[in-house]
């Protein structure tokens, strides 16, 4: 007699208890209740916020020409429409006009030569839009705009430096884009005797992971 | 040039692993009418797609607040955080999406810093990072470079700061630090030469919480430098920044 007693309450507890209240709602949907249950955790989706850049191209250095430059950069998505990104660059300066006039002066030794630049910068997604190749692909896409600060170090100084640009990334997949970047390294530099404004003009072009 | 070498072995480090995230996406239902599905994770890609009450749909990645999605069908979309959340999950509770938000900010234990600013005409960066002992104690280590005319300056220092009100939603703080500072003259300056001195510094500053994780920051800074000759130097610096917290 107790058991059944027993029996009857347990049926019952499980009758009024929410999770089959539940399962009657979603049958309601037409949707199968009879599915193993998995625990949902937001560990289990991953976030793509960060984004790795290797890039390459060319730099002018003001006075001494033109030269191949690697980027590497960092960038984390803070939301649909802005991002920060530290950068790091290097290249190396070629001779000056007047050194390669005069065969045998040298402004700056060989260290000397090495370019370096550090920065961090806000980038804004100005034209997110649809790219389209051919007519069965389509491909997510931004231009953006960008500026910050950081150092130059060049000559064997550090200066600080503003850089500003514009950028096109396009997404070849959730995961892998290609970027083309032109930017813009301004400082004020005395190396060739009196102070002035220096504009280190860049192009480059890159591949990023997002992660 | 050769550790250029490096970074393609870096980027592949990072490469996601495909097959896992395949297995564990989890699965919710819809709950409200229909859920929108767009091209592309932002607010001006096309719906291309409706998701009908009741369906499901397993969830794959997510960029900022919106979601990849695919549907019983196998068709891949993006959805707003806010639609996500109109879904019931294999408990049959509503999906809850945390989203770093003031409540963390109370409760946050370390603080990553940069910031910009001017030291005696100077202009001068910072990196710190600040870990809170207590509401209202942190311990702060940071890193400034600054870029003069004749000068250029590198310090690294170590302080103690207090924010009397935590809960304010733009909170004072006062600190006490101190540390070594390398001052290197430029090299167009000929008969100048390196040195290192001791400082000690005070700063008041104040911080506003933004939205995510992220603060602004505003802070004057006075150093009192210990010159190698007994002639001390005062210096006066203030400076702007973001922090983010975690």
């Amino acid at each position: 007699m107790e058991n059944r007693f027993c029996c009857f309450l347990l049926a019952m507890l499980l009758l009024s208890s929410p999770l089959t209240l539940l399962a009657s709602e979603l049958d309601e949907f037409g949707v199968d209740t009879q599915i193993e249950r998995r625990e949902i955790s937001e560990a289990l989706i991953d976030s793509e916020n960060f984004e790795l850049t290797a890039s390459g191209g060319i730099i002018s250095i003001e006075d001494f020409g033109t030269n191949t430059v690697m980027v590497a950069r960092l960038a984390y998505h803070i939301s649909e429409d802005f991002f920060a990104e530290a950068s790091y660059g290097k290249s190396e300066a070629g001779l000056s006009s007047a050194e390669s006039l005069y065969g045998n002066i040298r402004f700056l030794s060989d260290d000397e030569r090495e370019y370096r630049y550090y920065n961090l910068s806000i980038g804004y997604n100005a034209l997110p839009g649809e790219a389209f190749i051919s007519s069965g692909h389509a491909y997510n896409s931004a231009l953006y705009l960008i500026a910050g600060a950081g150092i130059t170090d060049f000559a064997g100084d550090e200066v600080f430096t503003i850089n500003y640009g514009i950028g096109y990334r396009l997404l070849v997949s959730d995961w892998l884009a290609l970027r083309v970047d032109s930017r813009d390294h301004v400082y004020s530099s005395e190396l060739l005797g009196r102070e002035k404004t220096v504009h280190n003009l860049e192009m480059l072009f890159g591949m990023s992971l997002f992660f | 040039m050769k550790y250029w070498l490096l970074f393609p072995l870096l980027l592949l480090f990072f490469l996601p692993p495909f097959s896992q995230a395949e297995e564990a996406a989890p699965q919710v239902a819809v709950i409200d009418p229909y859920l929108d599905m767009y091209s592309g994770p932002g607010r001006g890609y096309p719906i291309f797609r409706v998701v009908k009450e009741g369906e499901w749909i397993s969830i794959h990645k997510r960029k900022n607040r919106w979601f990849l999605i695919s549907t019983e069908s196998g068709v891949k979309g993006w959805v707003a955080k806010h639609q996500l959340e109109r879904t019931l999950n294999l408990e049959g509770e509503q999906t809850i999406i945390k989203a770093p938000g003031w409540r963390d900010f109370s409760q946050r234990n370390w603080e990553l810093a940069v910031m910009v600013g001017s030291l005696d005409g100077s202009r001068t960066m910072e990196l710190s990072g600040l870990y809170f002992m207590t509401a209202n104690l942190g311990l702060e280590a940071n890193y400034n470079v600054g870029l003069g005319r004749f000068f250029s300056t590198e310090m690294v220092g170590v302080a103690i700061q207090h924010q009397p009100f935590p809960a304010w939603r733009v909170a004072p703080y006062i600190s006490l630090g101190g540390g070594i500072m390398q001052i290197k003259p430029k090299a167009t300056l000929v008969k100048a030469e390196r040195r290192e001195d001791n400082y000690a510094n005070v700063t008041i500053g104040l911080r506003s919480y933004l939205s995510q994780r992220f603060v602004l920051r505003l802070q004057y800074k006075e150093y009192l430098l210990f010159n190698s000759d007994e002639n001390n130097e005062e210096l006066k610096e203030w400076k702007i920044g973001f922090a983010a917290f975690f």
